[in-house]
């Protein structure tokens, strides 16, 4: 045996012991993360919920600040269906159903560019400057724009314009509904980070095993109306997706309580409660 | 081929090094493999209780201009004191200098400093609890007793802390540093109200100089359930003692038949904690506030827009009020949000609404119109109400019930006269027969 197969022999083992040790030291870091202390048993839900096969995506600890957002429904839309042009407007129950006369060519790729330039237009859609691209709403046939508001945006059937789009990449028709006077009720407060809020809709037991965060939005969203004003409160809306089905869930918790908000009803006369922390 | 023959020798050096490296990472990290108990009720009560820099920021912010001329800035859609709360985390160098005592002159020389900003207690605080409002640096000055902080906003290097009831004036000297966030705040939308700071039977209290239109407000209240006080409060971790209960008519009181006790009065809508356990019976304002606040901590109350008022040293009973607008809401006996008592060395007494406020609702209400400080004053005078018996007279939102629903309590804005120690609302007061 001569010294340079002796070497050979000692290099393929130490590549194996250093293999070994590669792989016990990322599992002494994993124990590291797992156990690091002053008050990180966040990381500890989030990988207790990774042990239940349920992904999650990058989630930020950022703590923002928002506002109670009041705003008024009211018959404003049907003033301003005069100014329309090459459209039929129609006014039912404070929604404007309108249909193009000649259906209007968007941007294959990204109808969002086409439809930003056309709402600086006050002929082509009411108010259209106070609505923002909605990604996460919106489908291929479908856009979404909601209104934005106090540096947030509004995520409520109440607020939305909806484009729908046919074959050829026109749009057709579009419903919109618009809020009045939107203001804040009080000066703004901190909210819960976005990983509080997932871990709260955990802590409920409102995600099931096996399902995946598709995206996760702070907005505001309606938490009771009186007459013709609604409250809305800022909410972050997580969008559960279970893993073998394209269905997604939306599910909403109060940013400033931690609350879950459920779809109840929520005209104040008729409710005996109202979400609250517990 | 040369080159090939010092391949391998290379190769094994190297992977023998970096195995002795791993090695000693592996064995010199300290694994710790055992999990830490942390209860997932640590978590809740990070997110349910403010920290103490929230409950014991300054509960009013004056600003003074160039001329002299001052106005209290009233919080429209940002809160003035927690805005400027956020440049003073910087402070550096900080050394403290007593530049008086007991000189009105002095006193009133600092306060109405013009070009600064004046940030008011409604009862004073020690240089400690100010700490947490700015940083750990403050913790190493002479612990002395502050109702006000003054920060100059066209000098950087000095800020004053100011006692009501000795008239102390005390310097601060800190590092140099930009004052450009302070005086943005200022350019914020914050609502002013012409106001001067004077002296009324001998005490300084801001006076509002004209009459002012103050909006009511409707709010949802949040209320939680008697269970969850109970289970905070009773099954801590010493008893495992039996709750009982006895129910008698508007009361519910729970007991662990020992030395804890909780009652619920639905009719008054109040809870009150009775803890017959040893204390340490503090009396200094830093430990008697630092145990009130663990005692916030163990209620578990939502402390949102929740602040300290006032110790009365008297009663031992420091008080808590919710804020809205940066003015406090009194309830119809004069009682705020909580209150924590210690009685003796063996009995605390804590007390606290079981309904508060959560939700604003657009008030359809018009504007009440309130008297100046000194028009009010004058017809509490004229009603037969003694001035050396006003101890403090503040602008306060009134808690009232809503008819249309009991989840709706409408907030009245009210002058607020602390008449021979009890709260009162004006209006109640002047219509008195």
């Amino acid at each position: 045996m001569n010294f340079r197969r002796i070497e050979i022999i000692f290099l393929v083992t130490f590549i194996a012991i250093d293999i070994f040790l590669f792989g016990m030291f990322e599992q002494n870091m994993n124990m590291q993360t797992e156990n690091v202390s002053q008050g990180d048993s966040d990381s500890k839900i989030i990988k207790e919920m990774k042990d239940d096969q349920i992904k999650v995506g990058s989630l930020s600890k950022k703590k923002n600040f928002a506002y109670y957002l009041s705003g008024t429904q009211n018959d404003t839309l049907r003033n301003q269906m005069g100014q329309l042009l090459n459209q039929t407007p129609h006014y039912v129950g404070y929604e404007l159903d309108s249909e193009f006369k000649d259906p209007v060519k968007v941007n294959k790729d990204n109808p969002q560019q086409s439809i930003n330039k056309l709402l600086m237009d006050p002929t082509f859609v009411a108010f259209g400057d106070q609505y923002q691209y909605s990604k996460d709403l919106s489908t291929p046939r479908s856009i979404v724009y909601i209104q934005k508001a106090m540096g947030g945006l509004m995520y409520s059937t109440e607020a939305q314009i909806r484009f729908t789009l046919n074959g050829r990449y026109q749009i057709v028709s579009y419903t919109q509904s618009y809020l009045q006077d939107i203001k804040s009720l009080r000066e703004k407060s901190e909210t819960i980070s976005e990983t509080r809020a997932l871990i709260w809709l955990y802590q409920y037991n409102e995600i099931p095993n096996n399902t995946k965060v598709a995206w996760a939005k702070l907005g505001y969203t309606k938490l009771l109306s009186i007459d013709d004003d609604r409250v809305f409160i800022p909410t972050w809306i997580i969008a559960i997706k279970p893993q073998n089905s394209p269905q997604v869930q939306l599910k909403k918790i109060n940013a400033f309580t931690g609350g879950i908000i459920k779809e109840t009803n929520e005209n104040l006369k008729n409710s005996q409660s109202i979400s609250g922390v517990n | 081929m040369r080159f090939s023959k010092y391949l391998i020798p290379i190769a094994l050096t190297i992977a023998v090094i970096i195995s002795l490296t791993l090695s000693v990472v592996i064995w010199t990290n300290p694994a710790n493999y055992k999990n830490r108990q942390n209860s997932s009720q640590n978590t809740q009560n990070e997110e349910i209780t403010k920290p103490k820099r929230y409950v014991y920021a300054p509960t009013q912010a004056i600003h003074t201009d160039s001329n002299g001329n001052q106005t209290i800035l009233v919080n429209r859609l940002v809160n003035s004191v927690a805005e400027i709360q956020k440049t003073m985390h910087g402070y550096k160098n900080v050394h403290l200098k007593t530049l008086s005592i007991k000189s009105q002159d002095k006193y009133f020389q600092i306060a109405n400093r013009p070009n600064s900003i004046m940030l008011n207690y409604v009862s004073p605080v020690s240089i400690r609890v100010i700490s947490d409002v700015t940083n750990k640096y403050f913790e190493k000055l002479p612990n002395h007793q502050v109702s006000r902080i003054v920060l100059p906003t066209n000098n950087s290097t000095r800020i004053y802390l100011l006692n009501d009831k000795n008239f102390a004036v005390y310097q601060i000297k800190v590092k140099k540093h930009s004052l450009k966030n302070l005086n943005k705040v200022l350019n914020m939308n914050i609502r002013r109200v012409p106001a001067s700071l004077q002296l009324f039977n001998g005490q300084p209290m801001i006076y509002v100089k004209s009459q002012i239109q103050m909006q009511p407000y409707k709010y949802l209240i949040d209320r939680q359930s008697e269970d969850y006080y109970v289970s905070r409060l009773l099954n801590n971790r010493d008893s495992q003692s039996n709750v009982t209960v006895k129910r008698r008519k508007n009361l519910v009181t729970y007991s662990d038949q020992n030395t804890l006790q909780l009652a619920f009065n639905s009719r008054t809508r109040m809870g009150t904690f009775s803890d017959f356990r040893n204390n340490s019976d503090q009396q200094s304002v830093t430990s008697v506030l630092d145990d009130s606040y663990e005692q916030l901590v163990d209620l578990g109350l939502p402390l949102d827009s929740v602040r300290f008022f006032n110790y009365d040293t008297n009663s031992r009973t420091v008080s808590y009020r919710t804020f809205v607008e940066g003015f406090p809401i009194y309830r119809a006996n004069g009682f705020g949000t909580i209150s924590t008592q210690t009685l003796n060395a063996n009995a605390k007494r804590l007390q606290f609404s079981l309904d508060n406020p959560e939700v604003p609702i657009p008030s359809k209400q018009g504007y009440s119109t309130l008297p100046a400080t000194e028009t009010a004053i004058r017809r509490l005078i004229a009603k037969g109400y003694h001035a050396k018996d006003i101890r403090d007279l503040r602008i306060g939102y009134g808690w009232q019930k809503d008819k249309s629903s009991q989840l709706l309590i409408n907030l009245i804005p009210d002058w607020y006269v602390n008449y021979k120690g009890t709260w009162r609302s004006y209006s109640s007061l002047i219509n008195r027969y």
